[in-house]
């Protein structure tokens, strides 16, 4: 049924409210002013507006009700002053003139009915194309971020590196990284976690990655600063250390000077492996411990954070961890997303379910990777996924 | 485990490669197995004092930094001695690199560990470009010994703080101070107690000036082959501090 709002200071004319009557219309009379103060519209398909009241303030009702959502066809009437309908019908309205017949008044409406509601179809597409044209845009940015990721790990003989990988939505502040550093000597390993989620992050996500890889890559002939000579005297720079501390800190000093006010940073895990050896010095930069999963069975050790998240502050000290694996040991890196799933219920994962899982031993990267996705699922089970989830296996396969 | 020895000297020209040269064939003649590195990528010398011809084809010091080759595969036995020398350079590319892209300041320390288990080394001399940097550092901070090599000119011994000062923060305990091409007529009473209140440390041996050594056809590795050089005593006594467990310093 037609809704229909006379828009009138006074009583429309009887022969026009007796037309309306017998149109078989839903009618209500309002003034301006009562349109105006109102909370809430009720549908409205035509405007039918008193040539009196003038047009700007029709115009300013039918603003209202757009706001609404109706989009009435603007129709304005008058009994006996022809001349008023002009400024009316100027501004876009259609217009009403006696007699007032019912026929004619009718079908009027019918037709301003349908104008309205092809009015309101078009908008809604209008804004679904907006929607659709947002999706595809954020959807490119979904390709371009994993474009930031790497498309093949390099894998040396004797080890196995497996990854999961699954962001929150479309995009993500998760990322991880695996690359040859020192003439393929060494093998640099990534895994971080840019603070918030969407598409802020993922920004800072591509920023931080590509400042931490191409710093390590291109670092040249290091600072004797950097690699922490004495304090204990004999302790010696190992291949890669100066190169994991460089790219760190010139990553921090980047993003304090230039994006401190933006409030974005990372915590990360930057571990540089020498293959032969099975030697690991690295930087946790304020990151979820990983954990060294013993191939022989012994207690899981957690490498701790050697410094602050990296972004926060400037000047900010790094220290490097060492650590060893031998043949059968496997190190499990995360991201809190893992951690922190909530099921249902809102209760956490937590760490201690997730060491449950990894004091089940290693076997294959993938296995243990497998079975922290199994109990991350069963845990969640109908809950939306909360935040990106990240997870590499380092295992040691040979000797 | 081997005894890792640095050379170093503070200006250039004190026979730091000769001394390393002759230190090398005495532990090699006394039995040990020795390995001389040569780290000095900007002017190298130890493979010439050998003999030793340059090849661009095979594998050096730099070429080993800049991933071209393994650590290993760089050194050259000497003809009929347990003593491998390891070249620094041959040609020009490998510094090329290094200069434009630098390496990473591991693999020195990388290549002493992998080059003393893989020959089964009891000794490492590691010749060093002269002054301070970076190789220096951080050979002399992965000694037992430091072997600084000083001639008796003013000039040298203005450097002695500095190189203690090294030793002392690298942590390097065992310093032993040579001086080397003394001028004939400087008695050793009046240098040794110049010499040794410059660096606070005793002086290990005076090695005379060998004119036969400064000429185009100097041969520098001769202490084995004329065991009766004037010389010879005194590599014999740096060798032996160099084996040490006593630290050498100056009687209180």
């Amino acid at each position: 049924m037609t809704s229909v709002l006379v828009l009138d200071d006074d009583s429309p004319p009887p022969a026009l409210r007796r037309a309306l009557a017998e149109a078989g219309v839903r009618v209500r009379v309002h003034s301006p002013a009562d349109v105006l103060a109102a909370e809430r519209i009720p549908e409205v398909d035509v405007l039918l507006a008193s040539a009196a009241v003038p047009p700007n303030i029709v115009r300013a009702v039918a603003r209202r009700m757009d706001e609404e959502g109706w989009r009435p066809t603007l129709l304005a009437y008058t009994e006996h002053d022809f001349g008023a309908l002009e400024g009316h019908v100027h501004g876009g309205a259609d217009y009403l003139m006696p007699p007032f017949l019912t026929s004619l008044v009718r079908a009027r409406l019918g037709t301003c009915h349908e104008q309205a509601e092809l009015s309101r179809a078009l908008r809604l597409a209008g804004g679904e194309a907006d929607l659709h044209r947002y999706e595809r845009e954020l959807e490119i940015g979904r390709e371009i971020q994993l474009g930031f990721l790497p498309d093949s790990l390099p894998t040396p003989a004797g080890w196995d590196i497996d990854v999961r990988y699954r962001p929150a939505r479309t995009v993500a502040g998760d990322f991880y990284d695996v690359f040859e550093l020192v003439n393929r000597r060494r093998l640099g390993l990534v895994v971080a976690d840019v603070c918030d989620k969407g598409v802020g992050a993922a920004l800072f996500m591509a920023l931080i990655r590509s400042l931490l890889r191409h710093t390590a890559e291109h670092g040249g002939v290091h600072g004797l600063k950097s690699v922490d000579l004495p304090g204990d005297a004999r302790s010696m720079p190992v291949a890669g250390a100066a190169t994991l501390l460089n790219a760190v800190e010139a990553t921090n000093e980047y993003l304090t000077r230039n994006h401190v006010h933006q409030g974005y940073f990372a915590t990360m895990f930057f571990a540089v492996l020498d293959p032969v050896t099975g030697g690991l010095v690295y930087i946790n930069g304020g990151h979820n411990p990983p954990v060294l999963i013993r191939g022989d069975g012994g207690a899981p050790l957690v490498l701790d954070p050697t410094g602050p998240a990296v972004g926060v502050l400037r000047d900010s000290t790094f220290t490097l961890g060492h650590a060893h694996l031998d043949p059968g040991d496997l190190l499990f890196i995360y991201t809190d997303g893992v951690t922190e799933a909530r099921d249902p219920h809102r209760a956490f994962f937590g760490e201690d379910r997730m060491l449950d899982v990894l004091r089940e031993g290693a076997g294959s990267g993938d296995d243990l990777l497998r079975r922290v996705d199994g109990a991350l699922t069963g845990f969640v089970g109908t809950a939306e996924q909360s935040d990106d989830i990240t997870m590499l296996a380092l295992h040691r396969t040979g000797p | 485990m081997a005894r890792v020895v640095t050379m170093h000297s503070y200006r250039g020209g004190t026979g730091k490669s000769s001394t390393a040269a002759n230190m090398a064939l005495l532990f090699a003649a006394g039995g040990l197995r020795v390995g001389v590195l040569d780290t000095d990528i900007q002017s190298p010398a130890v493979d010439a004092i050998f003999g030793l011809e340059p090849d661009p084809s095979m594998c050096t010091f730099a070429d080993y930094l800049v991933g071209r080759c393994e650590i290993e595969d760089a050194a050259r036995p000497v003809d009929g001695m347990d003593l491998f020398v390891v070249p620094s350079r041959a040609g020009l590319t490998a510094i090329n690199e290094i200069m434009t892209s630098g390496y990473d300041l591991g693999l020195l320390n990388e290549a002493v560990l992998r080059l003393t288990a893989s020959l089964a080394l009891d000794v490492l001399i590691m010749d060093t470009h002269t002054g301070i940097n970076t190789e220096t550092v951080t050979a002399v901070a992965g000694s037992d010994a430091m072997v600084i090599v000083t001639r008796a000119h003013r000039l040298d011994l203005a450097g002695a703080g500095e190189s203690v000062a090294l030793a002392d923060r690298l942590g390097c305990r065992q310093r032993i101070v040579v001086v080397n091409m003394v001028p004939e007529g400087i008695e050793d009473g009046d240098l040794v107690p110049r010499v040794e209140q410059a660096y606070g440390l005793p002086v290990a041996a005076v090695l005379p000036y060998v004119p036969a050594m400064a000429g185009p056809d100097g041969a520098h590795v001769f202490v084995t082959a004329d065991p009766g050089h004037a010389s010879a005593a005194g590599y014999h006594d740096i060798n032996a501090l160099v084996m040490s467990d006593t630290v050498c310093r100056l009687p209180s």
